[in-house]
């Protein structure tokens, strides 16, 4: 109890992390110190924290992981060390210049720092990885050509070539990129674009280069392309293509969902403090010249694109270069004013690169016609800028075959931004989403530093009597726990009650048709299951109070079992008397018109109407003064006799 | 279940990965208590603090964090610690799952349904038991499908079932009870339970097909229906199979629409299988030092007690009842002992009631009542339940029947086979 509450307690400090606090900082530092057992759960809390907050706070929840790896270290610097680089690019991508720049600052000091047995303070690799990733996004971009890309291009496309005859089994997704790399040339050949924009084509290249001249990623567990794990570094460090694997979680997913990774107002700085001139890194933001740029190629492509676009849409021929937000109650106007929606549009374009094969003649057509129509069909609320990685993954491997949509995707995912589950819920989704299932041979003989908390982390109450483990992340899973504890309860009751003095006797088994209408979940564990159980996933426990329809029996007979003396009985409300009668059917002496139901210890005979009535108006008492039902009565589940058809 | 008062004498450490493996015989018993740390018994983890009583059993107790673990000074006919073991291995086997089952639940899909093979005594029903058992404490709700007669999980040997794994096992009858049992302490399993009679496939192959593929009709229709259990899988246990059950095994998969094919220690049933995988996931995983043979009494020993579970209750103590039935109501129906396959299609022939054929067989009853019913109405039957005859009286053209429910026994259609017992 005292464990859950201090995560809790630590959960809620980190959301007053909101300002550069260097006592809060260091206070949270000292608990995580104190509380190594619940070292996983403090980790899962400060990287849930620097994932969610608001861009303009990441930087402090930052400072705090430093302050707790330089001052604490082991096992925290283990634990975040697996997904530094994932951890850092991602956030990196989603914040201010300035910040940016102290995030670099603050990686220089991980750079130099080292533990007090002289390693590293993170896994090398991954360090290596980050550094990496600074250069790029901080390289000039100046002397780009279009010239210099085409030429590169053309280099590439006799290694893929090559590769396809290497590697007949990745003959699709080799083609498909071969087709891309085809687009992109000829993009570039008829079309002007802006340097910016070339820059980022020029990353992704670099990028599948380096991709396509490791070896096939099927010849080596995808598992590592997050960069290793502490004491299992085998392809971690000295293998330059796992760098231009996705970023892990910013797999592209195709514009066509709310899903996308970018629709978050939050995580936006202010759109002006993005648009200094060509000082961004190159591959940060769209800019308003690649807006027009682009733009103006559509414009000339208009009436080839026009097919699949709105006819009706209006363009200002001006695009200004502080541009609002969108405000416009046309929603297909919306896109090509707001140059934040242009993102999905240059991400279906690059797209390209890994779209299936298709029957157009023109691709070059159909990717800008892609480009519009997702432009189009998605226009965020307000000007998101897209992360680095999201353009990154676009080379990226993508997932074949199995159309399983985790294939492919080794490290943590980005947390959905709609979901308001409890960070360690949220956690559980995202290891389970992290896990290679396109290789599943591979992943079974890798040893995953994520089981424990997968199995056990997240489920951090366990109960006393039969070791079932709940998770705490929320009151509805609390309230499983607890309608868990309730149930041994009862149980353990009734078989104190019944304790020698009733013989429990078998039920049948159900026939076929029964056993496919059963479910066990609302029979068995006494859950109702809600409506929006498909999105959720989560059981809903029975309301407290019993239903009268639950309770009643369903049958109105008792049998008259060998055990009983007397062939007479009396009810237990009326005090009349009930005689026992043969039943041809079932061959037995029966009360008629009866119930037998467990009360205080013991098996009390009813008239079904005098039961019935009772309850019912004990049901009533019970809304009305707005407690339980008496127990005795309602509680008791009355014991079903399943007789023979 | 219930708090034993047995002395407590021995403690040890597990340290992480680590398993501690021990055989009970049935003469004797042992209570084992965690004290501190995470301990489980195939993939069941034990409560803390508890005391746990095992008897005629063999287990492996592995920790994958450390634990400290008490024990009473029984008389082990085996006990030893091993720190290798193949649980990371079939972990990440479950995570695999697992992470299939996140998808389908995401994508209100199918979930993977799984088939366990190997040889005799390589952990098959040990495996399965840990991949239920793991999916169960990650809130998916796995059918587990047992196609090994020999087992009778949840009902008794000679049955095939199906159960969905709503709840936690009970580690200390294996298996746990069924809803059939009443009240007990744990929630119960219902499961779906088809009737073979023989201990192994081969000794009636036609039976033993018809009958699975009948499970797997109704266990396909529940998940068509059932969402949650359509969406955790299948897990599927089979008896020994090897390379030369090709055609059994073939059956099997197409049969249950199995997706993945996990074959324990037998690389040249894991290559034969590869090779035919046709979409499938074929996967080999290491057999688990921890197997031992099982010597045929063993077995044995496991099946009385089965049975006996079934009429009397385990945990919770049942009371059967005996009642008379005439030999012209009671309509038995068996597979053939001898046929021509080729020119005998029929599965279950009419036994002449008897001393001979009756005496100390285990019936199963179906939801068929006797009178009008056919022998094929036998076989489409899910299993009612099970009696037991104890005398047949040919004189008086009498059977003692020993039933599970209060009453006397329905006049149903009756099924046997060669499973026997005595009290």
């Amino acid at each position: 109890m005292p464990e859950d509450l201090l995560i809790t307690d630590y959960t809620q400090s980190l959301e007053e992390l909101t300002f550069n606090s260097a006592p809060l900082i260091k206070t949270l530092s000292v608990i995580a110190g104190e509380s190594v057992s619940l070292a996983s759960e403090i980790a899962l809390a400060v990287q849930f924290r620097i994932n969610k907050c608001p861009p303009t706070q990441k930087l402090f929840a930052f400072y705090l992981l430093d302050s707790i790896c330089k001052n604490v270290g082991n096992p925290y610097n283990i634990l975040f060390g697996t997904s530094i680089y994932d951890l850092f690019t991602r956030n990196y991508t989603l914040v201010s210049d300035q910040v940016r720049q102290k995030l670099i600052n603050l990686f220089t000091t991980w750079r130099d720092t080292k533990t007090a047995t002289g390693s590293p303070l993170f896994p090398q690799d991954q360090l290596d990885r980050i550094e990496e990733f600074l250069l790029r996004a901080t390289r000039s971009t100046t002397e780009l050509s279009k010239e210099s890309l085409i030429a590169e291009i053309e280099q590439l496309i006799p290694l893929v070539t090559k590769k396809m005859a290497v590697l007949p089994h990745m003959m699709d997704k080799l083609r498909t990129q071969l087709e891309g790399l085809n687009d992109i040339k000829k993009l570039l050949a008829s079309t002007k674009l802006p340097v910016k924009t070339l820059a980022q084509i020029k990353d992704k290249l670099g990028g599948f280069k380096k991709e396509i001249e490791t070896p096939a990623p099927g010849q080596q567990p995808q598992w590592h392309t997050n960069g290793g794990y502490p004491g299992n570094p085998v392809n971690g460090s000295n293998n330059p293509g796992q760098f231009s694997a996705p970023a892990p979680g910013t797999r592209f997913q195709a514009p066509s969902g709310n899903q996308l990774p970018i629709s978050n107002s939050q995580v936006n700085p202010p759109i002006g403090n993005q648009l200094p001139g060509g000082q961004l890194p190159a591959n940060a933001v769209m800019t308003p010249e690649m807006l027009k740029a682009m733009y103006e190629h559509f414009q000339k492509l208009q009436p080839q694109a026009s097919s699949i676009t709105n006819p009706n849409l209006k363009v200002p021929a001006n695009i200004p270069s502080n541009i609002p937000n969108a405000t416009n109650t046309n929603p297909m106007s919306v896109p090509l004013e707001n140059p934040s929606s242009m993102n999905p549009g240059m991400m279906a374009m690059l797209s390209g690169l890994v779209k299936p094969p298709g029957p157009s003649s023109d691709r070059t057509k159909d990717v800008l016609a892609k480009l519009f129509q997702s432009g189009l069909v998605n226009p965020p609320k307000s000007a998101p800028v897209p992360p680095l990685s999201v353009l990154q993954s676009l080379l990226a491997p993508k997932s074949e075959g199995n159309g399983n949509p985790l294939a492919g995707l080794a490290g943590i995912k980005l947390p959905s931004l709609s979901s308001n589950t409890t960070p360690l819920c949220t956690n559980e989704a995202e290891l389970t989403q992290a896990i290679d299932t396109a290789n599943p041979a591979a992943f079974i003989n890798e040893p995953s530093p994520y089981f424990q908390n997968l199995l056990y982390g997240n489920r951090s109450k366990k109960c006393g009597t039969c070791g079932k483990r709940f998770s705490t992340a929320s009151n509805v899973e609390m309230s499983y726990y607890e309608a868990h504890l309730d149930w041994h309860f009862r149980v353990s009751k009734k078989v104190l009650e019944n304790n020698g003095k009733i013989i429990q006797n078998r039920v049948w088994f159900l026939d076929d048709l029964e056993w496919v209408a059963f479910r066990d979940r609302e029979e068995i564990l006494e859950f109702s299951v809600s409506s929006n159980r498909a999105n959720s996933g989560i059981m809903e426990p029975l309301p407290t109070q019993a239903t009268p329809e639950v309770a009643l029996p369903k049958q109105t007979y008792v049998v008259i079992g060998s055990s009983a003396d007397t062939n007479t009985t009396s009810c237990y409300i009326c005090k009349e008397a009930i005689t026992g009668v043969y039943n041809d059917d079932i061959g037995e002496w029966i009360w008629p018109n009866a119930v037998q139901v467990k009360q205080a210890g013991q098996l009390r005979t009813f008239h079904y109407s005098c039961y019935e009535e009772t309850l019912r108006n004990q049901t009533l008492i019970g809304m009305e003064s707005g407690k339980r039902p008496a127990e005795g009565v309602l509680n008791e589940k009355v014991k079903r006799e399943r007789l023979e058809n | 279940m219930s708090e034993q008062a047995t002395e407590i004498k021995g403690s040890f450490t597990l340290k992480a990965g680590e398993e501690w493996r021990v055989e009970v015989s049935f003469e004797n018993k042992v209570v084992i208590k965690v004290t501190d740390g995470i301990a489980e018994v195939f993939g069941t983890e034990l409560a803390n603090n508890r005391t746990y009583t095992f008897t005629g059993t063999k287990i492996s107790v592995y920790s994958p964090t450390g634990a400290t673990i008490l024990h009473s000074s029984g008389a082990l006919a085996s006990d030893y610690v091993s720190d290798e073991t193949a649980m990371p291995q079939y972990t990440n086997l479950h995570l695999y799952l697992h992470a299939m089952r996140d998808a389908a639940r995401r994508n209100t899909a199918r979930g993977p349904r799984v088939l366990v093979l190997g040889n005799r005594d390589t952990g098959k029903t040990s495996l399965a038991n840990i991949l239920c058992a793991y999916a169960n404490k990650m809130s998916h709700q796995p059918l587990f499908v047992n196609l090994d007669p020999k087992e009778g999980a949840f009902a008794v040997p000679g049955a095939l079932s199906a159960t969905p794994i709503s709840d936690i096992f009970d580690v200390e009858t294996y298996w746990g009870d069924t809803i059939t049992s009443n009240i007990t302490q744990l929630h119960t399993k219902q499961p779906v339970v088809k009737w073979y009679g023989f201990e192994k496939p081969g000794e009636n192959l036609d039976l033993y097909k018809y009958q699975a593929a009948k499970l797997s009709v109704v266990a396909n229709l529940r998940a068509e229906q059932d969402e949650i259990v359509q969406q955790s899988g299948y897990v599927i246990d089979t008896p020994a199979l090897g390379a030369n059950d090709a055609a059994l095994i073939a059956d099997i998969i197409a049969d249950f629409e199995v997706d993945v094919v996990v074959v324990i220690g037998n690389e040249r049933l894991f290559v034969e299988m590869a090779k035919k995988a046709n979409g499938k996931t074929v996967l080999k995983v290491a057999k688990s030092g921890g197997c031992v043979d099982r010597e045929d009494v063993f077995i044995r020993a496991i099946q009385h007690r089965a049975i006996k579970e079934y009429f009397y209750g385990g945990s919770t103590v049942l009371a059967p009842y005996t009642s008379v039935i005439d030999y012209n109501d009671m309509v038995v129906y068996m597979a053939p002992e001898e046929r021509d396959t080729d020119t005998d299609a029929r599965l279950l022939v009419r036994v002449k009631n008897g001393a001979a054929t009756l005496q100390n067989t285990v019936v199963a009853v179906s939801h068929v009542a006797a009178s009008g019913g056919s022998a094929q109405d036998a076989l489409d039957s899910a299993v009612m339940g099970f009696a037991y005859i104890s005398d047949a009286d040919d004189t008086k053209q009498k059977l003692k029947v020993l039933g599970p429910v209060p009453g006397r026994l329905p006049l149903h259609l009756c099924l046997i086979g060669t499973i026997r017992y005595h009290e």
